[in-house]
């Protein structure tokens, strides 16, 4: 149980932290509303006027990052199988055909039901 | 990587559903519009084969599979053959469902629900605690795109909530497979269960209440029950039946592998708590469907009071000998009668209140038939299924010396039946008004199926457009399935034999 002390300890400066943090705000913070504070907080930007086309972006934009993370993925696994390659031979060849055939499955999913085409 | 026990056939089951899941998905790409229910009957034929497959590997030695990871046992092999013949049911439900046929995206339809089996398949034989987390997340992922398949208003409420617990509880569970990890110097269930008795007893609870987060959330137990009516009332029909029976069934065999094995030596806090988690769940469900309206509401709260019965066992899993038939044989007979009292709801699309069901008895006697026996079934009328399964878990308990448990889930068994006589009431002595029907009071919760034609009969006959009062294909499955729960409570002795057997590992 020792070797675990430390990690119990930084655990419960973590929560005392957060939970008096939020304790004492409400307890010895001074209550004066303004506008600012109703606000969405934006790191110090202000939140209005918004940029051209109502600040927001095209939902296309996290289609695409969301297709980005399956070749991430792909590579995660790629990596230590290339590096190890030597110990799982044929066995880890085959299997790693068969991920990446999987992941080429996903892409034709998407090439075919237009998910590419940006318009 | 001893390269002993790599041999894929092992695994047939999940290969054939995981194969014909990228087929059919592939197949619907290129499939024109009105073909695409060919992608549907590749699910089903991939759904049989599996069974087929399970069956014969059923009837083989136990074994396990890749490096120990994965066992091949009778926990296994009969939670194969119940998630696939439970998702081959969900599957005739959607194929049959106008709605569905005529959705854009049906292939995909089909391509989720196989996916979450294999998924909940996974949980069922895992023996390694990562197999536990990817078989988790591989039977929720999907599931949450099937709660909000409908792409309205409440399918989205419906995926949002199950899809944020769903993080939470995974990430749970996540962190009791790290914990474990350090307490027991591995993931794998037989050095875990040779380690865990003398690792710290702090850690030892700690990992094992955060891997019990995520077996109460694929199952639906108390306290981790709260997305399961929303989930299930605001989704379509066939997947409001899949979501309270099939992921429930691996993640109760995984509940019951880890109890009998990693912590059946740590202590009694295990049996303590699931106990108590048990009560709970029976409780609340019941307690929470007294008072529903909404049809897929009340079995949703029926199916959380299930799982505490279903519980049972888990927590007397390894102190007796009746733990693992009991909880096979029940999920065998729950599985079967849920799915026959959601195919009588998906038969009638636009009946979703309790009051829509007057008359069912007179204008459709077969349905109603199959109504009763499932609703009765659920209660645990002998001779059915659950009845049997209810006995045989009872009696686990009370032989592990829980005779406490037994006499409270007991007299659960003996309240929940107020509520299931709430709908068979209307059903059976009820006439049809021919008028609008009274509903006063939904809770704010009015179903959004008929609440624009309020006066037109929800029992009529309908035709098969995606507006349809009568989904008549769904009749396919409700008669079997009550059939079936009948069937498994008269041929119960030789079947609750046939599921005893040593674990693997």
């Amino acid at each position: 149980m020792n070797a675990y002390a430390p990690i119990l300890v930084l655990g419960g400066l973590a929560a005392v932290f957060a939970i008096g943090s939020v304790v004492a705000a409400a307890l010895i913070g001074p209550s004066r509303y303004n506008r600012a504070k109703v606000e969405a907080y934006e790191c110090g930007i202000e939140p209005t006027p918004q940029a051209v086309g109502g600040g927001r972006f095209p939902i296309k934009y996290y289609l695409t990052a969301m297709l980005f993370i399956i070749f991430d993925i792909e590579i995660i696994f790629l990596y230590p199988w290339a590096v190890s390659f030597d110990a799982m031979g044929l066995f880890g060849l085959v299997e790693m055909l068969l991920f990446a055939l999987t992941v080429a499955v996903a892409y034709a999913y998407v090439w075919r039901r237009g998910g590419l085409e940006w318009d | 990587m001893n390269g002993t026990d790599e041999n894929p056939l092992d695994l047939l089951p999940e290969v054939l559903l995981a194969g014909c899941a990228v087929l059919a998905l592939l197949l619907g790409c290129w499939l024109p519009r009105h073909r695409q229910w060919l992608a549907g009957a590749l699910a089903v034929t991939g759904c049989a084969a599996g069974l087929v497959a399970a069956a014969v590997a059923a009837a083989g030695p136990t074994g396990t599979a890749f490096d120990a990871s994965y066992a091949v046992d009778p926990v296994t092999s009969t939670g194969r053959i119940v998630i696939l013949g439970g998702t081959l049911l969900v599957l005739l439900l959607s194929l049959t469902s106008p709605w569905l046929r005529a959705a854009p995206r049906e292939t995909e339809f089909y391509v989720l629900v196989l996916l979450a089996a294999v998924g909940a398949v996974l949980l069922a034989g895992a023996q390694d605690l990562l197999l536990l987390a990817a078989g988790y997340l591989l039977a929720s992922v999907p599931a949450y795109a099937l709660a909000g398949f409908a792409r309205d208003g409440r399918g989205t409420e419906a995926a949002l909530k199950y899809y944020v617990l769903g993080a939470l509880l995974g990430v749970l569970l996540l962190t009791g497979v790290t914990v474990l990890l350090a307490a027991g110097h591995g993931t794998g269930y037989p050095a875990l269960r040779r380690e865990l008795p003398d690792a710290p007893v702090g850690l030892v609870i700690t990992g094992g209440l955060g891997v019990l987060a995520g077996v109460l959330f694929k199952s639906g137990g108390v306290p981790a029950h709260y997305w399961l009516p929303d989930a299930v009332q605001g989704s379509l029909a066939p997947v409001g039946a899949f979501l309270t029976t099939v992921p429930k069934i691996g993640a109760l065999a995984a509940g019951y592998r880890l109890a009998a094995g990693p912590l059946a030596d740590t202590g009694r806090w295990w049996p303590d708590l699931v106990a108590v988690v048990a009560v709970a769940s029976m409780t609340l469900g019941n307690l929470a469907a007294f008072s529903q309206r909404d049809v897929r509401r009340l079995l949703a709260y029926s199916t959380i009071s299930q799982v505490g019965y279903l519980l049972l066992p888990v927590a007397v899993a390894g102190r007796t000998a009746l733990d693992q038939r009991a909880l096979l044989f029940y999920l065998a007979g729950y599985a079967v009668t849920n799915l026959g009292a959601f195919a009588v709801v998906c038969a009638l699309p636009r009946a979703r209140h309790l009051a829509d069901y007057r008359g069912l008895a007179r204008e459709r006697p077969a349905l109603a038939v199959a109504l009763v026996v499932c609703l009765l079934g659920l209660v645990g009328t002998p001779p059915t299924a659950v009845f049997l399964g209810k006995l045989a878990v009872f009696s686990a308990a009370f032989d592990a010396g829980y005779t406490w448990l037994a006499v409270v889930a007991a007299a659960n068994t003996v309240a929940s039946l107020f509520y299931y006589l709430r709908w068979i009431a209307p059903t059976v002595l009820g006439t049809a008004p021919p008028g609008d029907e009274d509903r006063d009071g939904d809770g704010g919760r009015v179903g959004n199926g008929n609440a624009g034609r309020a006066g037109a009969d929800p029992l009529a006959g309908g035709h098969a457009t995606g507006d349809a009062t009568f989904a008549g294909g769904a009749v396919l499955v409700a008669y079997p399935a009550a059939a079936a729960s009948v069937l498994l409570g008269l041929l119960g002795g030789p079947v609750l034999d046939l599921l005893a057997g040593p674990l693997a590992g």
